[in-house]
């Protein structure tokens, strides 16, 4: 009975092909795409490729023991809870602010409830601009936009503003990174003959650490995701500890979506910063992509923040447009109607205009 | 001795009874001289027919002559002794501008003299044969030699008014200017879509946030390690792309005969 051996195969970077010792040239070679490696450098880059993932971006549970801790008592009793019967959109304001419509979906409000439940806020960044404020950021957002429909601006109206605290988790954390990059440096030239392009692949390892602080994620399933990124940034040097009387004028929302489920959202814009952080320190090639990254979190912590935010909506044509303002910043987001006939226009005359350019150009340089 | 210097006497008189018997002697060949037979004898007389009414219009002659070999001669050679010792030319001075192409060498030359090397300038020549070339190429003898013969009536009516066409003052042509027509349409509809897609975008301002750069905090990068190492390389290598019916160099040419002539030559 034959003895098993175990055989390690090794495959090319560049093709994926298994590749073969040269004795005479004692480098790795691949008979497919016919690189060579040196066999150090190889068994290095497939240490450092192959290596399993070994860093955790776990984030520990968020609980009343990890922020500000559940409400205060008697801090709940002037609250209340507005419920909306159209799209089920839930509010909290205070008794006396009250909630005529949703600010979701506009439907006249709603089944008032007493304030129960879900966890204080950490901190709250209060507004810094008010409704007239936003009125006249939207007035200023349709300006400069060529293809906004000529009666969007005379036709539709403020259906509603409204102030509305959004909830949001902020992670904090010290992300210390593993990556290797693969870099090229392409060479070109010709000796009359031929063409020739040269293709050096190099393999970039950087390890590094980098500090984020409250990256924020939307934690209000109600507020699109984008719209909510489209205002950011948030400046949270000026997030307070929370107190109910900021809530006073403006309606707040309650978490839907909890920290874990936000998690992942966090991770995936920090690794992204990661790559590009220490990408950015892989001077001198022509081109350069990710091969392995490892990420691994420490000093983690998440706290819960009312971020302001001004929404307005409008009805255009029977469409309803929503808007949001960073009610620190006066940020603007929304997507606006296009006018197609004005686009088709336009294109028509700067073809026209550009073709006529280009045409004059070619007869004064070739004909002429 | 006396023999050997008798026979080189007899043999340089000989060449000077051609070389006078050149200008004095009256063409015997077709001003479409299919050497080659490369046209049918329908074809051949219509094309030695516009040759004709040409040669007579402008007084200058224009003729068009296929061989099977060039003998051993560069093609511009050839063409001047072909024009020289067969007695092409119009009236006194042998004006005219003769097309000659072999099918062995697939090589082209053109040889003028006379009024024929003022109506056709470098550049002239070199416009007529980008428009006769194709034809020449694929095989359409025929409709190359009748371009060949249109073109020159053309060149030789704006020589008669006074400027021959030229550097700076050539004739506008067509196909190329349909081209450079579709190249600025198709510029002009890219780069104004390109344009109005960014005015779009404008309206469109709710995107996310792939990065969490706003929330770096500054100062804190510490990178710990960096090393690059170098895996392989590759060499990639591509012929460079050479034009086929290339023109080679033109201007003055001397004939065996000792006349200087204009022209130029390349292959198809």
């Amino acid at each position: 009975m034959g003895k098993t051996e175990t055989v390690t195969e090794f495959k090319c970077p560049c093709c994926g092909a298994p590749v073969e010792f040269n004795a005479r040239t004692q480098n790795v070679k691949c008979p497919y795409c016919e690189s060579e490696f040196d066999a150090e450098a190889l068994l290095s880059y497939i240490e450092e490729t192959g290596k399993e993932s070994s860093g955790s971006m776990e984030w520990e549970e968020y609980d009343e023991n990890s922020g500000s801790g559940d409400w205060r008592e008697g801090e709940t009793e002037g609250l209340r809870t507005y419920v909306c019967s159209a799209c089920g959109g839930e509010i909290i304001a205070e008794e006396t602010t009250g909630a005529t419509s949703c600010p979701y979906c506009g439907n006249p409000v709603v089944i008032t409830e007493k304030f129960s439940g879900s966890l204080r806020p950490d901190y709250i960044v209060p507004f810094k601009l008010d409704k007239k404020a936003a009125k006249e950021a939207l007035k200023k957002f349709y300006k400069g936009k060529t293809f906004l429909p000529g009666t969007f601006k005379d036709e539709n109206h403020i259906d509603e503003i409204k102030g509305m605290y959004v909830p949001f988790w902020l992670f904090d954390c010290k992300a210390e990174a593993e990556m290797c990059f693969k870099g090229e440096k392409v060479r070109m030239w010709t000796d009359g003959n031929f063409n020739y392009v040269n293709t050096r692949v190099y393999m970039n390892k950087r390890s590094g650490v980098l500090d984020f602080e409250k990256v924020p994620v939307d934690g209000s399933k109600k507020m699109d995701d984008s719209m909510m990124e489209s205002i950011e940034p948030f400046d949270l040097r000026e997030a307070v500890e929370f107190q109910t009387p900021y809530l006073a004028g403006y309606a707040a929302d309650k978490y839907d979506v909890d920290q874990a489920s936000c998690a992942a959202r966090a991770n995936d814009r920090i690794r992204r910063s990661m790559e590009d952080t220490l990408r950015a320190t892989v001077n001198g090639f022509d081109v350069v992509g990710v091969d392995y990254s490892n990420i691994d979190l420490s000093n983690r912590s998440v706290s819960y923040v009312l971020l302001p935010v001004w929404t307005l909506n409008t009805t255009w044509k029977g469409r309803k447009y929503s808007f949001t303002m960073n009610g620190q910043t006066g940020r603007m987001a929304g997507d606006l109607p296009v006018d197609r006939k004005k686009f088709m226009g336009w294109l028509g005359l700067s073809t026209l205009l550009s073709t006529a350019a280009f045409f004059g150009l070619y007869c004064l340089l070739f004909v002429l | 001795m006396k023999k050997r210097i008798c026979a080189a006497a007899a043999v340089l008189i000989i060449c000077m009874t051609q070389l006078l018997s050149v200008w004095a002697s009256d063409r015997e060949l077709p001003l479409m001289y299919d050497g080659a037979d490369l046209l049918t004898s329908g074809e051949e007389q219509e094309i030695e027919a516009f040759l004709e009414e040409i040669s007579e219009n402008h007084q200058c002659e224009v003729a068009v002559v296929t061989v099977n070999s060039l003998e051993g001669k560069t093609a511009r050679l050839f063409a001047d002794d072909f024009y020289d010792f067969n007695g092409y030319g119009y009236g006194e001075n042998d004006d005219g501008i003769m097309l000659v192409i072999s099918m062995e060498e697939r090589q082209w030359a053109i040889t003028s003299y006379g009024t024929g090397i003022s109506a056709f300038t470098q550049e002239g020549q070199e416009y007529i044969m980008d428009m006769v070339l194709d034809d020449l190429s694929d095989g359409y003898y025929r409709d190359a030699f009748m371009t060949f013969a249109g073109q020159t009536e053309r060149f030789l009516t704006q020589w008669e008014s006074g400027e021959a066409y030229g550097e700076g003052n050539m004739p506008v042509n067509k196909t190329d200017l349909a081209i450079g027509f579709l190249v600025s349409l198709i510029a002009g509809v890219v780069v104004s879509l390109i344009v109005m897609l960014a005015l779009m975008s404008k309206n469109k301002t709710v995107v996310s946030h792939s990065a969490a750069a706003d929330y770096l905090v500054p100062g804190s990068l510490n990178v710990t390690a960096s090393q690059d190492i170098f895996l392989y390389q590759n060499l990639a290598r591509t012929p460079v792309q050479k034009n086929d019916g290339s023109s080679s160099g033109g201007g003055f040419s001397i004939g065996s005969s000792g006349r200087t002539h204009g022209g130029s030559s390349g292959s198809f």
